[in-house]
């Protein structure tokens, strides 16, 4: 085996050094070579070839899985970002293209407003209720003209009752 | 050993995962990458183990060769197999102390005069220091010129040609004594 590779050593040496010590190195250096040729290596086994080879094709097998997995795992993950990517955008599309709706809620629970024991709820409110029914014997009473012609002292009695009760309302 | 061309479309073989370019690959080479971890393990187990692997790698990086000399490519990653050998199990100085240990026994028996050289190279290479040693071998064994390994070791090629030189006159030195 020629380690020199058609270099001209002694031109390369000659760089770096006078010409006649560049031509000793030269020839120091192809010198010492001949050694590894009088001594070869041992070379690999044909056992040891073959094993290479098979171990070679299972490298080349291992690989391609290793790169088909890559792809799948690439493409798996690009088609998640665009999903996310659309859905999210179908999202705000929906948000700036909807009405506003102006959506009233009870002040109340439903709980409480759907309690048929009012009196349980709130003492007043009983109250409140039995004056509104008075109220409406009085308006149907008046309706019917049953006071006979005292109609101004009617309303006014009516007047002032409702003022009672919106000033007992408010004081809760 | 096949002309550029081959070369070049065995290579583009092996980057297509072509499991017959690669055999063609391991067929070319495996005798001179198995010569190089030789002279420097010193130890067949080993060079076997390390020859199955740099093939192994051959396959996973052969996508990272974009030009250039293949050898100097091979044998960059040759030397990185055997670096990582070292580093790795820390057997180098156990593998030295086995294998002078085994040179000792080996040639205190009657043996071959081939053998016998060949043990006789191998010891004297192994009394050179590491980096030497790895010098004189890639230089044999991966045919790279001066340039190409001044590069592969990062140093101007003048250290490269004078390390060299040392290295060959001490080896010869020790051959000759």
């Amino acid at each position: 085996m020629n380690s020199q590779n058609n270099e001209n050593l002694k031109d390369l040496f000659e760089r770096f050094v006078e010409s006649k010590e560049a031509q000793q190195a030269a020839q120091d250096i192809h010198e010492a070579e001949q050694l590894f040729n009088q001594y070869p290596a041992p070379e690999p086994a044909s056992s040891l070839i073959a094993d290479i080879k098979a171990e070679v094709k299972k490298a080349i097998v291992r690989k391609k899985m290793t790169s088909f997995r890559a792809m799948v795992y690439k493409t798996a993950a690009v088609a998640a970002i665009v999903i996310i990517s659309i859905t999210i955008g179908v999202k705000l599309l929906e948000k700036k293209t909807n009405i506003k709706k102006t959506v009233f809620s009870p002040i109340a629970s439903r709980a409480t407003t759907e309690n048929n024991d009012i009196a349980a709820d709130d003492e007043n409110l009983e109250i409140l209720v039995a004056e509104a029914d008075q109220i409406g014997d009085e308006i149907t009473a008046l309706q019917l003209n049953e006071n006979g012609d005292n109609e101004y002292e009617d309303v006014t009695e009516l007047e002032m009752n409702f003022t009672e009760i919106k000033s007992d309302f408010w004081k809760g | 050993m096949p002309d550029s061309s081959d070369l070049t479309r065995i290579i583009n073989g092996c980057k297509n995962g072509n499991a017959e370019c690669f055999s063609q690959i391991v067929d070319v080479y495996a005798n001179r990458c198995y010569g190089y971890f030789y002279r420097l393990t010193g130890n067949k187990d080993v060079c076997d183990d390390l020859l199955s692997e740099l093939f192994v790698k051959v396959v996973a990086n052969i996508s990272s060769y974009r030009g250039g000399t293949f050898e100097s490519w091979l044998f960059r990653t040759a030397s990185n197999v055997f670096y990582d050998h070292l580093r790795n199990k820390q057997r180098y100085k156990e593998t030295l102390a086995v294998r002078k240990q085994w040179l000792e026994s080996e040639t205190a028996e009657n043996k071959s005069p081939d053998d016998e050289q060949i043990d006789k190279l191998q010891m004297q290479l192994n009394k050179l220091d590491e980096d030497t040693k790895e010098l004189i071998t890639l230089h044999y064994y991966s045919q790279l010129t001066f340039r190409e390994m001044s590069k592969m070791r990062s140093e101007p090629i003048g250290t490269t040609l004078s390390k060299l030189h040392r290295g060959l006159q001490k080896l010869r030195q020790m051959m000759e004594s």
